[in-house]
């Protein structure tokens, strides 16, 4: 009986928390639903491989590469950051490859991470960011290599609609649009 | 022979590969050459603050990929005080929480041969005040132009590190010597602020007799302090309200003054109308005097994808961002908020000339009325001469410290 009760018990104290918090965990509200106003896009990216996929949702329409009055701007950049075991690794192969005269290539280990930046008059709003751990072979004669490898191009594309996600759960961007339809809603 | 020539391999190996290599120092305080006198409590657990301006805290700028010494700096502070005080953090003055002493340090960075060499001058202040002590601590660190993080990280780093153990030392402090009591919110920002030298200067003009200014938003942002003068008078400004968006903010002041303009609310401009423009030129509080420029209205439009601008030829300068664009007939028709970015232009062979812009009275207007701020939208008639006067006599020079 008294096990009974405990079931009971545990059921509806589940289902009133479930009445309470109506969102799954980790679950947040969309909160931005209309396009976003004209804005400039830059990007330090390889050939801006994200513009096209960007564009091609209903909340960034609007994105154009050469709006220069726009106060506006979202900027998509890159950093590559040796880990402390890829530092390790490149200083030993490093030695090696510079021993050889370059014949050994030198391995590096990076944290890639791709930066999504909303601007509003060069002040930062909100920014997202997205990692993932690369292992690259580069030669020693070849020189410091600024371009994504095919691998982290791909990377860099699939952090598009995790960008998008984040981007329409966000309240400080909700009120930067909030603030725009207040004086320029009305206008064409 | 043969050790001779493996060494010898080595070194040139360690040479060529060492010169592109700059990683984080290690964070272990063990390793910190600067001891601790043992009659110092560790974690301390006196409550202590830091300031830094914001501007610095924040600093990035782009070379070939975008560089964050402001971060690196953060982090190095952070990196060195935190195994020493149980209670460190940033100043925050919108924050109540209590604090017992209260480190300003001013960083500076000088960059030779390949190095960075970070210098930081410091005050520590207790809670009434006082500077209990001052100085200046340096240090440098290898710069690679690639990757600049580990050269501002490092040299902040050792550079702190010493700073650490100095206060400790010398002040020997505990929670009981220096207790927790003043809240951040308290801290007198004046202390903090060198008067000789506002980070950046601008404009602003009064809009009613309670001295409400308006000024451009960029002019004001991340001031720690912002003062007006008016009148050959120096006043303190709280910043009001802002909006990022129209690049607008408004500014309360004891000012007492009959003189002030009213804003052109339709927003209505006619092409090539005469306006005046009163600026100060970016220069300290004390040695200023206003400029007062002539021009038109040159086109109701601005740049492509612009918000409620207009363009207008009365020449400007630094300084005269937040002034009024005045009609002749006395009315704000505009704040300035920009000018047309002429380097990069010139790069293209083209050398634009009084290309302005200012924010339409309109949305002035609609930002004052959802802020429920009086103002006045018909001035009287008057002359030009007196329109001049008039908006010399409205017109103040903001100055911003951090």
């Amino acid at each position: 009986m008294n096990k009974r009760m405990m079931v009971m018990a545990g059921l509806w104290l589940s289902l009133t928390n479930a009445m309470a918090n109506p969102m799954t965990e980790g679950e947040e509200a969309i909160l931005i639903k209309q396009a976003f106003p004209a804005m400039k896009f830059i990007s330090t990216v390889d050939d801006n491989i994200n513009f096209d996929l960007l564009i091609k949702d209903p909340l960034l329409v609007n994105l154009e590469k050469d709006l220069h009055g726009s106060p506006f701007l979202l900027a998509s950049f890159v950093e590559n950051h040796a880990t402390q075991g890829g530092q390790v690794s490149q200083f030993t192969t490093g030695l090696l490859s510079a021993s050889t005269l370059g014949l050994v290539p030198v391995v590096s280990n990076n944290d890639l991470t791709i930066y999504y930046r909303i601007r509003l008059q060069k002040n930062t709003i909100s920014e997202f960011s997205y990692s993932k751990n690369f292992t690259d072979a580069g030669f020693l004669w070849a020189g410091p290599n600024q371009e994504l490898t095919d691998e982290a191009k791909a990377w860099v594309e699939s952090t598009v609609p995790m960008f998008l996600q984040d981007l329409r759960k966000d309240k400080k961007l909700k009120a930067m649009i909030d603030e725009y339809e207040y004086y320029f809603g009305g206008e064409s | 022979m043969k050790s001779h020539n493996l060494f010898l391999s080595f070194c040139c190996a360690l040479l060529v590969f060492g010169c592109a290599n700059t990683a984080r120092v290690s964070t272990d305080p063990a390793k910190n050459k600067f001891k601790v006198s043992k009659s110092v409590q560790i974690p301390n657990e006196t409550v202590l603050s830091i300031y830094i301006a914001k501007s610095e805290l924040e600093s990035e700028f782009y070379s070939n990929g975008l560089h964050k010494p402001g971060k690196a700096l953060r982090e190095g502070v952070a990196a060195a005080f935190s195994p020493y005080f149980s209670d460190v953090s940033f100043l925050d003055v919108s924050s109540d929480k209590p604090i017992g002493l209260l480190l300003d340090i001013k960083p500076d960075w000088q960059f030779e041969y390949g190095q960075i060499i970070a210098s930081f001058d410091y005050k520590l202040f207790d809670t009434t005040g006082k500077v209990i002590n001052q100085g200046k601590v340096s240090n440098k660190a290898g710069l690679n132009y690639s990757q600049t993080d580990a050269a501002f990280f490092n040299s902040t780093y050792k550079a702190m590190q010493q700073l650490v153990v100095r206060v400790l030392n010398k002040h020997l402090p505990t929670a009981e010597k220096y207790p927790a009591t003043l809240a951040m919110q308290d801290v007198n920002t004046n202390l903090l602020i060198d008067e000789e030298k506002p980070r950046s200067s601008g404009t602003a003009f009064l809009i009613n007799k309670t001295g409400h200014l308006l000024t451009a938003e960029h002019v004001i942002r991340d001031c720690l302090v912002t003062k007006i003068k008016f009148a050959d008078q120096v006043y303190d400004a709280k910043i009001a309200n802002t909006s990022q968006l129209l690049d607008l903010a408004l500014l309360a002041t004891d000012i007492e003054s009959s003189d002030y303009l009213a804003i052109r609310a339709a927003g209505d401009l006619e092409l090539g109308e005469k306006v005046v423009s009163v600026s100060y030129p970016l220069k300290g509080l004390l040695a200023s005097s206003p400029n007062l420029t002539l021009g038109n209205v040159t086109s109701k439009k601005a740049l492509q994808g612009s918000l409620g601008l207009f363009q207008f030829s009365a020449p400007i300068q630094p300084g005269s961002s937040g002034g009024a664009i005045v009609s002749e007939s006395g009315e704000a028709i505009g704040v300035v908020t920009s000018t047309l970015n002429v380097a990069e232009l010139i790069k293209e062979g083209i050398v634009p000339q009084n290309i302005n812009f200012a924010l339409n009275g309109q949305y002035v207007s609609r930002f004052l009325d959802r802020n429920q701020i009086a103002y006045a939208t018909q001035a009287s008639e008057i002359s030009s001469t007196s329109v001049n006067e008039a908006t010399l006599a409205s017109t103040a020079q903001v100055a911003c410290y951090q």
